[in-house]
């Protein structure tokens, strides 16, 4: 059985490593990207059975990416975790009005229950 | 008595000058005009039919026009479309139902420039009287504080964030589970006083997001006896490492769930009885009686610890706050706990007291109303 991808948008590469290291240990294929441009063009190509999304990002943030994938009828059903810092009461609505499966406050949230959430999911 | 200094005079009570005449009531209505002309403040008068009838020296530069483009005239001709805003509703109120109202408005003006307003409406005996404050600039310094928050905390919560996963992912790893005890400890230390500054920038955000009235409540049906036995249990570590009794007890009639936002609410229980535990004696005890007395729910979190002398009760539950004999027991608090906590038992309809005997142990009685969701429902339709 081939193993599930998941493609991670994620800008800071400490994040990313860290993230590619365990969910690979786990049997999970991982693609990093590190802004939302090549995070879509990512899913388009490679049709990923889960995403990893961060909100705050360089050239095309987590928000417009999350809204253009959201409008694409081929993308809108690939599950989406947001990881993100941001964690104000108007950023996770409006996430959430856009669509995604999960948001996860990356600095309230411990590392293996991330792990255990997108395991969760897939 | 001009019309100017009749509508004046009657917005201040004038009514002991009413037997005065000749040069005495000439000098009040001189006196008046000038201090309604020159007041910071900008002041106009709407007449019934909504025109302009007193317009000072402060309203003409607000509003962006000259006395005469508005004097004489109606709202609705100088500011075509005010008749939609907010702001005519309440002029309008004012007039019709007599009614004092303050507000705060951003108006946009004809030339598409927009301002924000503090208003303070008075009905007078020929129409409204209107003071008003330009806080564009306050609101922009607003925005900028709470944009520059927002962006100084996802620019600490990274660093602290990544921090915290390598921690976590390094204390998971074999070779950490078999090194000395003193690596460990060492690692331990780390990521607690990491986790501390993470607590520190989420609760200077909740902080400035009160100040700005931007605290959303999530409220769902909560079993508070149930989350209550969950705090202490996660608690029962540190409370046993000081060899500290937590006792629950429950009072009266069944509790019942109550409608109340679930994360805030345990943040506050948190808050008290971690502070219960850290400003407690070897040996002491902590005991958290639950009653419900018809619509208020009791909840007395009661320690045998340091206690709080009388000069720093009423400072308590103000921000940065800390006890000098809190400072010296426990180094770590951030004196925004109290603080937080009666911004939003405070926001929920409750109260938050304390009693304490220096030496003797603080007690900190909160009262929350008791909402069902149906009666939520109830008050929302």
């Amino acid at each position: 059985m081939s193993k599930k991808l998941i493609v991670v948008a994620e800008d800071e590469t400490a994040y990313g490593s860290l993230l590619k290291l365990e969910l690979e240990k786990q049997g999970y294929r991982v693609v990093l990207t590190f802004n939302g441009d090549d995070f879509l063009t990512a899913i388009r190509h490679q049709k990923p059975d889960l995403t990893l999304l961060d909100l705050v990002m360089p050239i095309k943030n987590g928000f417009e990416a999350l809204s253009e994938m959201k409008k694409d009828q081929e993308l809108k059903d690939i599950k989406v975790i947001v990881l993100s810092n941001l964690g104000q009461d108007e950023e996770i609505e409006r996430v959430k009005k856009i669509g995604v499966n999960d948001y996860l406050v990356k600095s309230d949230e411990e590392f293996y229950n991330v792990i255990e959430k997108i395991k969760k999911l897939l | 008595m001009t019309n100017k200094t009749h509508i004046l005079s009657h917005t201040i009570d004038t009514s002991k000058h009413e037997n005065h005449q000749g040069t005495v009531e000439r000098n009040i209505e001189r006196k008046l005009e000038a201090i309604f002309d020159n007041m910071v403040e900008g002041c106009q008068i709407i007449g019934f039919d909504y025109r302009y009838l007193y317009l000072n020296k402060a309203i003409i530069k607000q509003g962006r026009k000259t006395k005469k483009q508005l004097m004489g005239n109606t709202m609705m001709e100088c500011y075509p479309g005010i008749e939609k805003t907010e702001v005519f509703a309440n002029i309008k109120t004012c007039m019709e139902k007599r009614l004092h109202i303050n507000m705060e408005s951003e108006f946009e003006f004809p030339d598409g420039n927009k301002g924000w307003f503090e208003l303070r409406m008075e009905p007078v005996p020929d129409g409204t009287l209107i003071f008003s404050v330009d806080i564009t600039g306050r609101k922009a310094a607003d925005k900028a504080k709470s944009e520059f928050i927002s962006v100084a905390s996802h620019a600490l919560r990274t660093p602290l964030g990544i921090s915290k996963w390598y921690l976590e992912a390094i204390r998971g790893e074999d070779y950490i589970r078999t090194a000395p005890k003193i690596a460990k400890n060492y690692l331990s230390e780390i990521y607690r006083n990491n986790e501390r500054l993470l607590a520190l920038v989420r609760n200077l955000l909740s902080i400035s997001r009160i100040d700005q009235n931007k605290i959303k409540d999530h409220p769902e049906l909560v079993n508070i006896v149930e989350l209550i036995k969950k705090i202490i249990k996660q608690m029962s570590l540190i409370a046993k490492k000081r060899d500290i009794m937590v006792e629950l007890k429950l009072k009266g009639p069944k509790v019942p769930k109550i409608f109340i936002d679930r994360l805030r609410l345990q943040e506050v229980i948190e808050n008290l009885l971690s502070n219960s535990i850290n400003y407690n004696v070897p040996h002491g005890k902590i005991e958290l009686i639950l009653e419900p007395i018809k619509d208020i729910l009791y909840l007395n979190i009661t320690d045998t610890g340091i206690g709080i002398e009388e000069e720093d009760r009423k400072k308590l539950f103000t921000k940065f706050f800390r006890a000098q004999k809190a400072i010296i027991t426990n180094t770590e608090g951030s004196g925004l706990g109290l603080y937080l906590a009666k911004s939003y038992i405070e926001g929920w309809g409750g109260k938050i007291s304390l009693k304490s005997t220096e030496g003797k142990g603080a007690s900190f009685m909160i009262e929350l109303p008791i909402r069902t969701k149906h009666k939520q429902d109830k008050q929302l339709n």
